[in-house]
């Protein structure tokens, strides 16, 4: 087995930037655990996080704030200088300021992103408060109890079921396994071509030709060491999958997600195999790997969610197999009785296929070419 | 002799076709794919009317029917109807099309409403605050009667606004993704001045060698070398911008004169860096192109290349690190000068960047002092 222990040493050469990856996806994932919440099979409303200031001392505004806190979110990590920038990025849904002279005026200065559903729920939210405590008060109630019975008014809430009782589901974990669509593609493309364009060296490889080990065995070896290391970049995703979302390892769901991206890594491994013997200079391979990793990442929705593309770039990402990864992805999340899994994961064989197939042949022709 | 050796370096770095795909055709396809891939994204949060069905019983309520059809002209919602005979197959018709995602909900009654798997969670927040408007105007209206029942119900249900919208129009969070894409091709210029040290430096190639024994002025071709580098940097920032604007159609404001001159400095910025490295280790080409494409990378993350909300998390809680980060500078200096009527924040970061090149320009300077070689 001295190429498979040589193939572990020239891939520790290259740790740090196998590292840089896994750092900047993990960081990605832990902001994703963060924004994503886990939804009940109780429906829930959704509270825009708002900045939020009141420079106004009236009762009204006391009590306008008291109804915001409770239907929206007040982000205490904003501060007001920041306060634009974070709406601008879509951190915030709403800057809201009660100026000082509220009481006369009666006006409340908001800033939304322009004709943006959460904006409106949080305009929406003033005006309805603030309108019934006009009803109130143009009727000759007192302001005080105007208030409150406004606020009694909005709390009235209708009743909100989901379908047969088909809950929500984490998102989080779709976006996890869309996500690394893209670190597994890079990760596995990277060793994987790094370690033929060492053993495809011209030198090199004339030495392992003349060499006692048999050309079977060299390959069956190197295979070996592709299939060993593409693994461990794979268990290391799951282990942290199994780490941030411990809970929902046991649901089957979850571990056909799991499954669906083994599939997919071992695609990637002949597609990188392939890749190494069709390409051999050093600096088109790492253009070829940046290139495909990162389009079939963004036209297949491993960044953006596939329902959020356009059908043309949806047609276009029918030739990477990351799209039919993406794909079960979402479906697998709806349950997985859609018989469209397995025609998905049956597509991803045949592009494995194709891929040793046209590495085999191309690899006949070339000694073919030799002799 | 300043203008030969400008000359010669151009010719020899475009003859090196991997940089050339770095530093200006791999930025042109990143901005292609962000331009497929995005351009759905803010229209995640836009408001459309959405897609609701009634149950008929329903409308039988005059007032309810009233308030629905008040709803659906001021386009909040788009009334689906639903075409089967008896209630059970409206239902059931009902059920199918919330699976399709056809429709966001179903209303039962005024008190009851049926949400599909999957959907939108603050679509479906819009239709129940906008359907709980109902049933508390009618609480209302039945409190103020109750005490005062000569009330004229047109006075209280006469509804304004008390909101003053001050919002800002340009809002486009896709434009960021663009920013920080044109501050990391700034700074893929690094390709071009590490090639260059290359040439000057005898412990790093026979290039170096051969310059170091030549009888010319040292500081002069190597500055003329740096300016063709810059200059390189400078067209290929250009090409990547004017792609970005006239190809793909990406508004990033009007105030040219302040552009240009970020990307004057930010292409520096980028050549200084790839001196930096060059001069600073004794690794191979490969290893520091690596560091160079790695650190570059890293910066455009922290800029919110591939999240954009990471550049203000990091505001939130290592407000530093984005003075430190050049591409996090650039890209806020864009963006300031799009978002912004004034000058303030985009001179702050055309400073801190200044700064970050000093660095490495003076890093470069330190490195390369006094070097004297007894044999080559």
């Amino acid at each position: 087995m001295k190429v498979f222990r040589n193939y572990f040493k020239i891939v520790n050469k290259h740790k740090s930037a196998l590292a840089i990856y896994f750092v900047i996806f993990l960081a990605i994932v832990i902001l994703i655990a963060q924004n994503t919440k886990k939804e009940s099979v109780e429906f829930e409303s959704y509270r825009p996080t708002i900045y939020f200031k009141n420079e106004s001392n009236s009762l009204k505004a006391k009590k306008l704030e008291e109804v915001l806190s409770e239907y929206t979110e007040f982000s205490n990590e904003v501060k007001e200088e920041t306060a634009d920038d974070e709406l601008y990025y879509q951190m915030i849904s709403a800057i809201i300021v009660i100026p000082k002279d509220f009481e006369n005026d009666e006006e409340v200065v908001l800033k939304i992103a322009p004709n943006s559903m959460t904006g409106f729920l949080v305009s929406q939210t003033i005006d309805n408060y603030l309108n019934k405590v006009k009803g109130y008060e143009v009727s000759g109630f007192e302001e005080e109890r105007a208030l409150e019975l406004a606020k009694e008014d909005i709390a009235k809430e209708v009743n909100m079921r989901y379908l047969e009782n088909q809950g929500k589901k984490d998102f989080g974990i779709r976006s996890f396994f869309n996500m690394i669509n893209y670190t597994i593609m890079v990760q596995v493309m990277l060793v994987v071509t790094i370690l033929m364009a060492v053993f495809n060296k011209k030198e090199i490889a004339n030495r392992n030709n003349i060499s006692p080990l048999s050309n079977t065995r060299l390959t069956i070896e190197l295979t070996l060491g592709h299939l060993v290391v593409s693994l461990l970049i794979w268990l290391s995703y799951v282990i942290v999958f199994a780490v941030m979302w411990s809970d929902s390892l046991g649901l089957q769901t979850t571990q056909m997600m799991i499954f669906n991206s083994f599939i997919f890594t071992m695609v990637i491994v002949s597609l990188a195999v392939l890749v190494s013997s069709v390409v051999k200079s050093d600096g088109v391979i790492q253009v070829i790997v940046n290139v495909l990793s990162l389009s079939a990442s963004f036209l297949s929705g491993a960044f953006v969610p596939q329902e959020l593309l356009s059908e043309n770039v949806l047609n276009i990402s029918k030739v990477f197999p990351s799209y039919y990864y993406i794909r079960n992805n979402s479906l697998i999340e709806g349950g997985l009785g859609d018989r469209e899994i397995t025609h998905n994961i049956v597509i991803m064989l045949a592009f494995m296929f194709l891929f040793i197939v046209a590495n085999i042949l191309l690899k006949s022709r070339k000694k073919k070419m030799v002799g | 002799m300043f203008f030969n050796v400008f000359k010669n370096t151009l010719k020899i770095l475009l003859r090196d076709k991997a940089t050339v795909f770095w530093t200006v055709i791999f930025s042109i396809l990143l901005a292609i794919m962000f331009k497929m891939a995005f351009s759905n994204l803010d229209k995640i949060d836009k408001f459309e009317a959405i897609p609701i069905a009634v149950q008929e019983q329903a409308l039988e309520d005059e007032f309810f029917s009233k308030y629905i059809t008040t709803l659906e002209e001021e386009e909040y919602i788009e009334v689906v109807k639903l075409e089967g005979k008896t209630e059970d197959e409206r239902k059931e018709e009902a059920g199918k099309l919330l699976e399709e995602k056809t429709i966001v909900a179903f209303i039962e009654n005024e008190e009851s409403i049926v949400l599909g798997k999957g959907s939108n969670r603050i679509e479906e927040t819009v239709i129940k605050s906008l359907m709980e408007g109902y049933i508390q105007n009618k609480s209302m209206v039945m409190n103020i009667l109750k005490e005062n029942p000569h009330t004229n119900i047109a006075d209280i249900l006469n509804f304004e606004t008390y909101v003053k919208d001050v919002s800002n129009k340009n809002m486009t969070v896709i434009n960021t993704f663009f920013y920080t894409l044109i501050g990391m091709q700034a700074l893929y210029s690094y390709i071009w001045g590490m090639r260059v040290m290359y040439m000057y430096e005898a412990n790093l190639s026979t290039q170096g060698k051969r310059n170091s024994i030549s009888p010319t002025n040292k500081r002069i071709s190597i500055l003329a070398s740096m300016f063709s580098a810059w200059a390189l940097s400078i067209l290929s920032s250009l090409i990547g911008i004017g792609f970005i604007i006239f190809i793909l159609d990406i508004n990033i404001g009007s105030k040219v004169i302040p552009i240009l001159s970020l990307l004057l400095l930010g292409t520096l910025t980028g050549v200084s860096f790839g001196s930096f490295i060059a001069v600073s280790n004794r690794q191979s080409v490969g290893v520091k192109n690596g560091i160079g494409i790695g650190i570059t990378m890293f910066w455009s993350f922290l800029a919110g290349m591939m999240a954009s909300s990471i550049k203000i998390l990091i505001e939130r809680n290592i407000p530093i690190l984005n003075k430190l980060n050049p591409v996090a500078l650039i890209t806020d200096a864009l963006y300031s000068l799009y978002y912004y009527n004034t000058y303030d924040r985009f001179f702050g970061n055309i400073i801190y960047l200044s700064l970050v090149t000093l660095i490495f320009v003076l890093g470069t300077i330190f490195f390369m002092r006094g070097k004297k070689y007894e044999s080559l």
